[in-house]
């Protein structure tokens, strides 16, 4: 609520009122620190000084002497290990700390410093918001630099704005440099583009608002009542669980896309139907796509790929696998999860003709199903939870709880909006009256003024107009829930 | 078109701006009617709150609070849930709703008291020198124990009903909980455990009154753990021979007085008293009551049958001459007058509060019955029931541990019954404080 009303119009006021692009520059990054100090204001001093020491070595990488790339990106990785995995890593050799080793430090720090006077509150986490999504951006650029596919960004402050850009920062996508390095300086800011970017923008917000969170609301309700170890239950809160995360994540991607869209940048698609793949490989290719293609040009190909024969294709696949697994959270259900995926790829390389004959529909329906299963083990952290979840799906905690069949019902048509936004249609739909309106891709005379493209025109700022006003509505009666991937 | 675009772009940033803009210098609300709860206001800015991030987190808070339009735009959230928890299939009979039912809901069906409420003149206690307007009843504190679920809150007709669900471990350690008590108070005091069931006992469909949510297995489990000095009390087969009358409320999660009446003939049963006839009592009633259900169902469209059907509080005036006063803690230093059956206001929309005015530290009732003493340990249920005992107790002490540990009270519960002279120990709780680890904590630590 605050940012939609207030700091938003506020940002792209300032934005907009400065002149030339160097002091645009500077306003969009200013903010973007701002906005990261609002919530952890001491890490913002961490993400500046990475950012400096990545500037420094990039240089250093493409001087004279071409300094190794191993220290660079060894740091990198070492601020995401310690923040984010160092307990994990802890507890698996047998040496965790009850409730963590940096969050009980900083917890008894912050006690000792309240007990001389301050008041800060008890932190509930250590990890630095955005991290993940840092530290491969980060690693992306480093790289590049060292293949010498792009040179190393001579201002820092241009780099900075890259790193800390607040639109994607957060939550992504994994924006490359080299996809963005040419709009840094040089960029337009077409009035379209910006109506198109504002568009995405709400379109992303009502995709969190009005279903993510409620499904996520919901699968809560289900989730503490012990309805979700039944076998009706439990995968009912699989798509349920399916939806939220695929509408929180793609919805924050577009507010993220769509944002840049504004400040004339063009960031790259993170999601495109995924759950209509034919297979898990098309999954892959179609789910996080900055992510899988990160790993792909940074950990696979780099290993060999698939140039080294089969054995060292099939291990490349597990490292990958592992390491996309952990990335989305220091906890074992996230590596067999990874691991779920890298069987399955295994298997669909080898007998991708058979799979290929058989009926669209139903490849879909088995890969909708692997990922309805992978989804399972994603959502149980807990490994008592997760084995009961596992008993559930194959029936051995009963059929149904009471109720189950009224929350069903009741979430019916939620469930089916969900549906038709996981399919083609509403795109279709907009093709169709896009074209109709004369609006379409490709269309004649851009700049002619016609009744029918003022007619659509109307229709989509009324659209936009309706899903702000049903998020402020939504807004205004709960505290808007986190992202879920707001721990990567 | 570029021209278009840019003015529509432009209109879209107005629109946003002017809202924001409005938002900065409109008034800001401190208090929600339609939640029952203050707002939040402004956050405080400390050094502290800024470089922890509290302050960004207050103030989204306290943002969403006081938007411009709140009330207005929570009527239209209400339709909007009607998308949401869709019921237009259900049948006849079915449930057209059901969501959690936790701790929070249980403890305070009703998120504030009113002051001023109620007033304790309908009691038959004559006036006393302590103005009960001017003091102030004590303000309930948010709970300090974690929210814990407790069952299901399901809506089926014009009936709401929050559904228990058996806890074994819960269930026997708040039987543990009472046999502590007992042998803390000795073989002098008799202890009484009488566990009531509650509407869903009765009314819910069959799914939500058996297996994990059958309350008579819960209650026999309560008898089978005590031991054999606590006197187990019966109540569900009594209220289950009257299931035809109006023993619960149907938009509120307690019972009626008249409900409370037939577990007062079974405690009397099991104490040798003989019970009174209602007819003995004066009556009177409170229409258009819609009680803690609506309030907790309120955000839901299907809510709205519960306040066009609204209940009707029945109530019994104690023969009894009773004088009633509560107190912050065992001292019993400056009481506050009440009534066991107190008038309510009729903005008030707790009617509920009639019984006891709501629940305290400790109250004590003096009457002019002879009789023995009696120390209630009890959450709300336990208030309708207490103008029956007055025709038999000369006094009747009441402590609920929810309220009396909440304001940071210690307690020497052995200490305090020998002083008072008690005779006999009502531990009396519906079923949902059975499965509350909340509640059972605070019964354990009265029995320290």
């Amino acid at each position: 609520m605050l940012f939609l009303y207030l700091l938003l119009p506020a940002v792209l006021l300032i934005y907009f009122l400065m002149r030339d692009m160097n002091r645009k520059n500077l306003a969009l990054t200013i903010i973007s620190l701002v906005f990261y100090s609002m919530g952890q204001p001491v890490y913002m001093v961490l993400m500046v000084g990475l950012s400096y020491l990545n500037y420094r070595f990039a240089l250093r990488i493409n001087s004279e002497e071409r300094s190794s790339l191993l220290i660079p990106v060894a740091v990198n990785i070492a601020v995401l290990a310690v923040f984010k995995y160092l307990d994990f890593f802890l507890s698996t050799i047998g040496l965790g700390v009850d409730g963590g080793l940096l969050l009980g430090g900083l917890k008894a720090l912050i006690k000792a410093l309240n007990g001389i006077g301050f008041s800060f509150r008890e932190p509930t986490t250590v990890l630095p918001i955005g991290i993940s999504f840092y530290a491969f951006s980060a690693i992306s650029y480093l790289v590049d630099v060292y293949n010498r596919k792009i040179d190393p960004e001579e201002k820092f402050r241009n780099l900075l704005l890259y790193f800390m850009m607040f639109p994607k920062l957060l939550q992504g996508p994994i924006v490359r440099y080299e996809q963005i390095v040419d709009q840094l300086e040089v960029r337009k800011h077409h009035p379209r583009a910006m109506f198109e970017g504002m568009q995405r923008f709400f379109f992303g917000l009502a995709k969190k608002v009005l279903l993510a969170d409620y499904c996520g609301k919901i699968l809560a309700e289900l989730n503490s009542g012990g309805a979700d170890t039944t076998l009706v239950g439990v995968w009912f809160a699989a798509v349920l669980f399916m939806f939220q995360i695929y509408y929180d994540f793609s919805g924050y991607s577009d507010m993220a896309i769509g944002l840049g869209k504004i400040f004339g940048f063009r960031y790259c698609e993170n999601f495109d139907r995924p759950y209509l793949s034919l297979s898990i490989t098309e999954f892959w290719r179609r789910w996080h796509m900055s992510l899988g293609s990160f790993f792909r040009d940074y950990v696979y190909i780099p290993l060999g790929g698939n140039r080294m024969g089969k054995p060292r294709q099939v291990f490349n696949m597990f490292v990958v696998w592992t390491l996309t697994g952990l990335w989305h959270g220091a906890s074992w259900n996230f590596v067999i999860w990874g691991l779920y995926f890298f069987v399955i790829l295994v298997v669909e390389k080898h007998y991708m003709s058979t799979l290929e004959a058989l009926p669209d529909w139903v490849c879909r329906c088995i890969t909708l199903w692997l990922v309805l299963v992978g989804w399972i083990i994603f959502s149980h952290e807990n490994f008592t939870d997760l084995q009961a979840a596992f008993a559930a799906m194959l029936g051995f905690g009963g059929f149904g709880a009471p109720g189950l069949g009224t929350r069903i019902l009741n979430s019916l048509p939620l469930l089916l909006v969900c549906f038709i936004g996981c399919t083609p249609a509403p795109v279709y739909a907009k093709q169709i009256f896009s074209g109709i309106c004369g609006m379409g891709r490709r269309r004649e005379k851009p700049n002619q003024i016609t009744s029918l493209r003022i007619v659509h025109l109307v229709v989509s700022v009324l659209v936009m107009c309706l899903l702000l006003w049903l998020c402020t509505i939504s807004l205004v009666g709960s505290t808007s829930a986190p992202s879920i991937y707001g721990n990567f | 078109m570029k021209k278009i675009y840019n003015i529509l772009c432009g209109l879209l940033l107005l629109l946003l701006l002017s809202v924001g803009v409005v938002s900065l210098f409109d008034k800001d609300p401190t208090f929600s009617q339609s939640e029952n709860r203050n707002l939040k206001s402004f956050p405080k800015i400390t050094l502290s709150s800024l470089i922890d991030g509290s302050f960004t987190t207050a103030l989204q808070e306290y943002y969403a609070d006081t938007f411009p339009g709140r009330e207005n735009l929570m009527e239209n959230n209400k339709r909007l849930n009607a998308f949401y928890y869709f019921s237009g299939l259900s049948g006849e009979g079915d449930a057209s709703l059901v969501i959690n039912f936790d701790s929070n809901a249980a403890q305070h069906g009703q998120a504030l008291q009113n002051p001023e409420a109620t007033d304790p003149s309908a009691d038959t206690s004559p006036a006393d020198s302590t103005s009960p307007s001017e003091e102030k009843i004590p303000e309930i504190t948010e709970p300090s124990a974690k929210t814990e679920q407790l069952g299901n809150l399901i809506l089926v007709g014009d009936r709401a009903m929050d559904i228990p669900v058996a806890n074994g471990e819960q269930i026997r350690s708040y039987a543990a909980a009472v046999n502590a008590l007992a042998a803390l108070l000795g073989s002098d005091v008799q202890t009484i455990s009488m566990p009531v069931p509650n509407a869903a006992a009765f009314y819910a469909s069959e799914e939500y009154r058996t297996g994990a949510r059958d309350q008579k297995a819960m209650f026999d489990l309560v008898r089978d753990e005590l031991d054999a000095n606590v006197k187990f009390v019966d109540a569900y087969t009594t209220l289950a021979r009257h299931m035809d009358e109006y023993l619960y409320f149907r938009t509120d999660h307690h019972w009626t007085h008249l409900g409370a009446y037939y577990a007062y003939t079974a405690l009397c049963d099991a104490v040798g008293f003989t019970a009174e006839p209602r007819s003995k009592f004066d009556t009177g009633s409170h229409e258009s009551f819609v009680g803690s259900m609506y309030t907790y169902l309120a955000n839901y469209p299907q809510s709205s049958v519960l306040k066009n059907n609204p209940d009707t509080l029945d109530y019994w005036k104690p023969y009894a001459n009773c004088e009633t006063y509560y107190y912050s803690n065992t001292n019993l230093t400056n009481g506050v007058l009440m009534g066991t059956i107190c008038r309510v206001n009729e903005q008030e929309s707790n009617k509920y509060l009639t019984f006891m005015g709501g629940d305290h530290n400790v109250t004590v009732v003096t009457t002019d019955s002879q009789g023995p003493t009696i120390l209630v340990i009890k959450e709300s249920y336990g208030n309708a029931l207490i103008s029956w005992l007055t025709s038999h107790y000369s006094k009747i002490i009441l402590i609920d541990p929810r309220e009396y540990f909440s304001d940071n009270n210690d307690i020497d519960l052995k200490a305090f019954a020998d002083a008072q002279g008690v005779d006999q120990c009502l531990v009396i709780n519906y079923p949902m404080m059975l499965n509350s680890e909340n509640y059972i904590t605070l019964l354990e630590r009265l029995a320290k």
